[in-house]
């Protein structure tokens, strides 16, 4: 029953659904994951690379992460090639925004014209959705730091901490544990790079996390700048290791804890 | 059989149904509960937002939004769909003040808005709009109006109504308890809406917008803190009245 109204975009099911949207939405839940966190002094995006193979050119820094215009950046999961189509709109948007206006496009402004455009590929045309969900980060002078997510039915939301892509729901739990876990406690971006670390390397269906598998790139605010920066390999190597490490000790805390159990 | 009528929009089936409309009129009514109510001097919108996360941020679920001054509009829906229609709205708005140096009219947007949505039914390759609108607001003479659009186009007048998950529900109530010298007060109107509100919401995990247009004044949307002190006052009038039910007997 469902195939019947499932072949052109711009249909609703009996039921009142759109079933192209919600496979495009099932389709973006197999690709790479990309989460979101917002701290007090900054906000980042950490993105899992699938592509590791040796002989790629490591010229270009990251795949996954584009950068927009002076405040904003975005990460995207799905069709890579629909995500390239977005990600030029989504600069051009901006372009635009400045020349017309002279200042710099608010975030939301900016994500609810893409999304308009999004939207549009659902009700007419008779082309197919983008396959692409994104996330931004940014920062502009009436909210300050902001991080949004869109889908491809041109749904958008702000989060505080959110993720797309493979396992976003066990991902998406897991943040908000760990956030309600430090209600009270404000969240640096130095905890946030640990929390992207820790929520990765639990989702992701590798064993063990490697600095090639991940990208993670930091905006924050230095001088009344916007300073973005993509994390060195490195980097991200010592953010695994220290999680490893505190991982490994927790491990050995527990078994500590059962090996003394017994003689009680 | 019936999907060979089903795929191109402008085709009636051969009992003389649109289905493409049936069907957007069936995603309305998955949509989360919208309630107008209109009083003596005010316009009251209400929804419940059923489904924000604790991360999200508030400010960005918005299902109540302003399309000029005196005109407010609450849906229920496919959200991407309503900003579309919302857009359109706020610009003919404008557009109109700046052809006609004057405000529109509620019955002006709505009619617009509905043509809107009609157009989308008829012409080629395009999905009706999967929402349904209260449009709610205070005319330059000062009478508040309340309209209620569907996705087929077809748009009405009422003094209070309902739409999305729950409408049908929360009509008969409106029918029960709507009165004329209910919603003499812009309070009594709030309280009303919300009463209406708490018949189909859970109220554990309630999550209210609720606006009240004035005449002269700009939409306002009420504060949580309010909303929550107005839940009270609700609950308890409905607890005391349950009391008195059980006296009587």
């Amino acid at each position: 029953m469902a195939r019947r109204y499932d072949s052109r975009t711009t249909i609703f099911s009996p039921e009142g659904r759109l079933y192209q949207v919600e496979y495009a939405m099932e389709a973006i839940s197999h690709a790479g994951t990309c989460l979101g966190i917002l701290a007090e002094d900054g906000i980042l995006l950490a993105a899992e690379c699938r592509s590791t193979n040796k002989l790629l050119d490591s010229a270009i820094p990251s795949e996954k992460i584009y950068r927009l215009n002076d405040n904003m950046v975005c990460s995207v999961a799905g069709i890579t090639s629909d995500a390239n189509v977005l990600t030029s709109e989504l600069r051009l948007i901006a372009q635009r925004y400045q020349f017309s206006y002279g200042e710099v496009i608010p975030c939301e402004q900016l994500v609810s014209h893409l999304c308009d455009i999004k939207q549009a590929y659902t009700q007419y045309g008779g082309k197919r959705p983008f396959g692409v969900s994104l996330l931004y980060m940014g920062w502009d002078n009436k909210y300050g730091y902001q991080l949004y997510q869109s889908d491809p039915s041109g749904n958008y939301g702000g989060w505080k901490a959110t993720c797309i892509g493979n396992n976003f729901g066990a991902a998406i739990s897991m943040l908000k544990q760990e956030l309600a876990d430090k209600e009270n406690v404000k969240l640096t971006l130095a905890d946030a790079k640990d929390l992207a670390i820790k929520v990765l390397s639990m989702t992701l269906d590798t064993t063990k996390l490697t600095p090639e598998k991940v990208e993670m790139a930091t905006l924050q605010r230095v001088d009344n700048k916007t300073v973005y920066s993509v994390l060195e390999k490195p980097d991200v190597e010592k953010l695994i290791e220290k999680y490893t490490k505190v991982q490994a000790e927790a491990e050995a805390a527990k078994k500590e804890k059962q090996a003394k159990q017994p003689t009680k | 059989m019936s999907s060979r009528y089903g795929r191109a929009l402008t085709i009636f089936s051969p009992d003389g149904h649109l289905l493409q409309v049936e069907y957007a009129q069936e995603a309305v009514r998955k949509g989360s509960t919208a309630v107008g109510v209109r009083g003596a001097n005010c316009v009251v919108l209400g929804v419940e937002k059923s489904s924000v996360s604790e991360m999200q941020e508030d400010r960005t679920v918005r299902k109540i939004s302003m399309l000029d001054r005196h005109v407010a509009l609450a849906f229920a829906g496919l959200t991407a769909d309503a900003r579309i229609l919302i857009n359109r709205g706020q610009v003919e708005c404008q557009s109109h003040r700046l052809n006609f140096e004057n405000q529109v009219t509620l019955e002006y947007i709505t009619r617009y808005l509905a043509q809107l949505k009609q157009k989308y039914t008829q012409c080629n390759g395009r999905r009706p709009f999967g929402i349904s609108c209260l449009i709610g607001g205070i005319d330059a003479d000062g009478s508040a109006r309340l309209f209620h659009t569907e996705p087929s186009g077809i748009f009405h007048e009422y003094k209070a109504t309902a739409t999305g998950r729950w409408a049908n529900t929360v009509r008969e109530f409106f029918e029960k308890a709507y009165s004329d010298h209910e919603v003499t007060t812009k309070c009594d109107a709030i309280k009303l809406a919300m009463r209406a509100l708490l018949e189909v919401t859970q109220m554990s995990q309630m999550r209210l917008e609720v606006a009240v247009l004035e005449n002269g004044k700009p939409m306002k949307m009420l504060d949580s803190v309010v909303i929550s002190e107005i839940v009270k006052i609700v609950q308890n009038e409905k607890e005391l009245q349950a009391k008195a039910h059980k006296m009587k007997r």
